[in-house]
């Protein structure tokens, strides 16, 4: 009651109102915006977070985060371009709708749904994560070591592509928090005698660098700059009635529970909770035939799973320190600048943070509802904005975040050379998300691995002898497997002509990670 | 196998973690007790073998097919004016400062990635002074961070 009454507060602060409400309609304009996201919205804000309390900084992070996964529906079914790779199976059926002269009814059902998937998801992580977490805390360095070297391998192997792509994306993350003075006995390593490096490759530099900068310099040179024409003309209203909705019941539940599963799995997240709902809503309906034309169900599907990924992610992000996707990764980074470790002492030591965090989701869900419901005639603007100048105010907006943090130019030039970075690593295909995983879990695995080597007499064999420790390496060398299973099944089914629909939606647009 | 740009890149994977093996068989452990403790090298060296494996990998599967361009001519030609834009925006921050600069910069970038639209020199002079307050504005009075003045004003 007590922690009740002290998230309430928190939320209800004047200050923290505004900053709430700021933060979601950020989170829904990066949503919005075809090429950013909820992840790039989170990176450009961290510099700004920093100057606040860490309570605020939560509340503003976690705003940012459920409006921009909600955010992506907006020109997914306006314009038929996912704002977010969350929203991709939203066009199938949305834009249809939208261009049958029924965008608000498509509008509509997408935000009852976000707001479902969102708000329940996070209901139930709130109810897991405790439990989760009361069980973390009895875990040694072994089992972390284990858990973290679990989430990489699960990340790269559970993603699409090569997944050599992904291994050599992970590692390349860890080399890089390798740089700086070493855990437990504080050696320099890679510094080159540069000061700034003493403290390792600065997290915010890196961020920007990789997520904003090269982000927007990949869309420019792709040609993903130009504005799109919108009617808003059609739209009011939620278009569809409260009893007409709820008639959808089961597939509600069915794609929530997807997206909620996928979204606890480390690296899924809600790019392909969208895709895999949307295909299982088609498999099981009576009028297959009518999705991809315009019918509630696939919008149904989408946006419920999606929003659902939410709750999923945070379990592991709050109970273990393991983000779920790029997006709780950020978050955690969030979390390091205030100078909090998330893990399972988090809940312990810091309970009304997480807390706050839960409660601001909760509130933002509503908000979003709130918002995209009385701006439906509103958001859609967002869209015609010209990119040459949102681009340049977030570029100017990444130098000027990437000073702040450490008050020294040295971090500009760190961003612009992770961009760089970041634009060799798409020439070779390189996931991101991999890397930026690796980067923030290899000082948890160094330090882990190496603790867990002092603590015992046995060595290496300890991480074999404990059984949690055993089952996760299991895991993780068994899914290793995973990706020449699933590329043999792929074949077989492309031969026979039986493509996975999953597969013929993701190949429509590039899928692959948030 | 083919020399495409994945098996180019797959040999760079390899001569970089060969240099951080290298540079990890130099570091100085400040304490190396008789814990069991790995000391600083293994973790480093560890991550850059495992990464030679793994371009090997890549070479191996990447190699047999003809590797997709990321960018067309025109689109590497942008990419090479974004970050040539970027480089003078932070060697002018440091030079002169956040605020010329950032007026300077601000609407090169956007002449830069106007495509086909036409942009007027009054709003492009309003869009740069504007972001160039709202930025000083919530950094310098909210976030309480000095910005850069230039090594020339010091």
């Amino acid at each position: 009651m007590e922690m009740l009454f002290t998230v309430i507060s928190a939320i209800l602060t004047p200050s923290n109102l505004l900053i709430i409400l700021g933060g979601t309609i950020l989170g829904i304009v990066f949503g919005a915006v075809p090429g950013l996201s909820a992840t790039t919205g989170i990176a450009l804000m961290l510099p700004v977070s920093f100057s606040m309390s860490s309570t605020t900084g939560i509340l503003f992070l976690g705003s940012i985060y459920i409006g921009g996964i909600s955010g992506g529906l907006i020109s997914a079914i306006l314009i038929g371009v996912p704002g977010t790779p969350a929203s991709v199976a939203t066009c199938f059926d949305g834009y249809p709708m939208a261009k049958g002269g029924r965008s608000s009814r498509a509008l509509g059902i997408g935000i009852l749904s976000s707001f479902i998937g969102t708000f329940i998801s996070v209901l139930i992580s709130m109810i897991f994560c405790p439990m989760l977490a009361h069980y973390a805390v009895k875990m040694g360095p072994w089992e972390f070591f284990s858990l973290c070297f679990c989430a990489i391998i699960l990340v790269v192997t559970m993603s699409k592509g090569n997944m050599f792509n992904g291994l050599i994306a992970g590692l390349l993350g860890i080399i890089v928090s390798c740089i700086g003075i070493a855990p437990i006995d504080g050696a320099k390593r890679f510094t080159f005698g540069v000061v700034n490096l003493y403290s390792g490759v600065n997290q915010i530099g890196l961020i920007l660098g990789v997520f904003a900068v090269a982000t927007l310099i990949k869309n420019f040179a792709k040609g993903d700059t130009k504005t799109p024409d919108i009617d808003t003309k059609g739209i009011s209203g939620f278009g569809i009635s409260l009893r007409e909705y709820c008639s959808h019941w089961l597939l509600i539940i069915k794609s929530f529970f997807i997206g909620l599963w996928i979204g606890f799995l480390p690296g899924l997240g809600a790019g392909l909770a969208n895709l895999v709902a949307y295909a299982q809503a088609k498999a099981s309906s009576k009028t297959p035939d009518k999705f991809g034309t315009g019918c509630d169900e696939g919008i149904i599907a989408s946006e419920t799973s999606n929003n659902a990924a939410i709750g999923g992610a945070v379990i592991p992000m709050v109970a273990l320190g393991i983000p779920g996707d790029t997006a709780t990764a950020m978050l955690i980074g969030g979390l390091m600048i205030h100078g909090i470790d998330a893990g399972p002492l988090l809940m312990t030591n810091h309970p009304e943070l997480v807390y706050c965090f839960f409660g601001v989701m909760l509130f933002a869900a509503v908000l979003v509802l709130i918002l995209q419901f009385f701006g439906m005639r509103t958001f859609p603007y967002i869209l015609r904005t010209p990119v040459c100048y949102l681009y340049a105010a977030i570029l100017a907006i990444c130098v000027v975040g990437a000073y702040a943090d450490s008050r020294t130019m040295f971090n500009c030039g760190l961003m612009l050379v992770m961009g760089v970075v970041a634009m060799l690593m798409a020439v070779g295909n390189l996931p991101t998300s991999p890397f930026i995983l690796g980067y923030i879990l290899g000082p948890m695995l160094e330090s882990n691995l190496r603790k867990g080597l002092t603590y015992s007499k046995n060595g290496f064999a300890t991480f074999l002898t404990r059984p949690v420790s055993l089952i996760l390496l299991l895991i993780a060398v068994g899914s290793l497997a995973w990706p020449f299973i699933r590329d043999r099944r792929d074949a077989k089914r492309k031969a026979s002509g039986m493509e996975s629909e999953v597969d013929k939606m993701s190949s429509v647009f590039d899928v692959e990670e948030d | 196998m083919k020399l495409n740009k994945n098996v180019v890149f797959s040999l760079a994977l390899i001569v970089f973690a060969g240099v951080v093996i290298v540079l990890s068989m130099q570091l100085q452990s400040l304490f190396l007790s008789q814990s069991g403790d790995i000391g600083p090298k293994a973790f480093p060296i560890g991550a850059a073998a495992a990464l030679i494996l793994c371009a090997i990998g890549k070479m191996l599967t990447e190699g047999r097919h003809e590797a997709k361009p990321l960018f067309d001519r025109e689109g590497w030609k942008r990419v090479g004016i974004m970050f040539a834009i970027m480089i003078g925006y932070l060697a002018a921050m440091w030079y002169v400062g956040y605020l010329i600069s950032t007026l300077v910069f601000t609407p090169m970038l956007v002449v830069a990635m106007r495509e086909d639209r036409k942009l007027r020199p009054v709003t492009l002079a309003i869009f740069s002074v504007v972001t160039t307050t709202v930025l000083y504005f919530v950094f310098q009075n909210i976030i309480m961070v000095t910005l850069p003045t230039g090594v020339l004003f010091r």
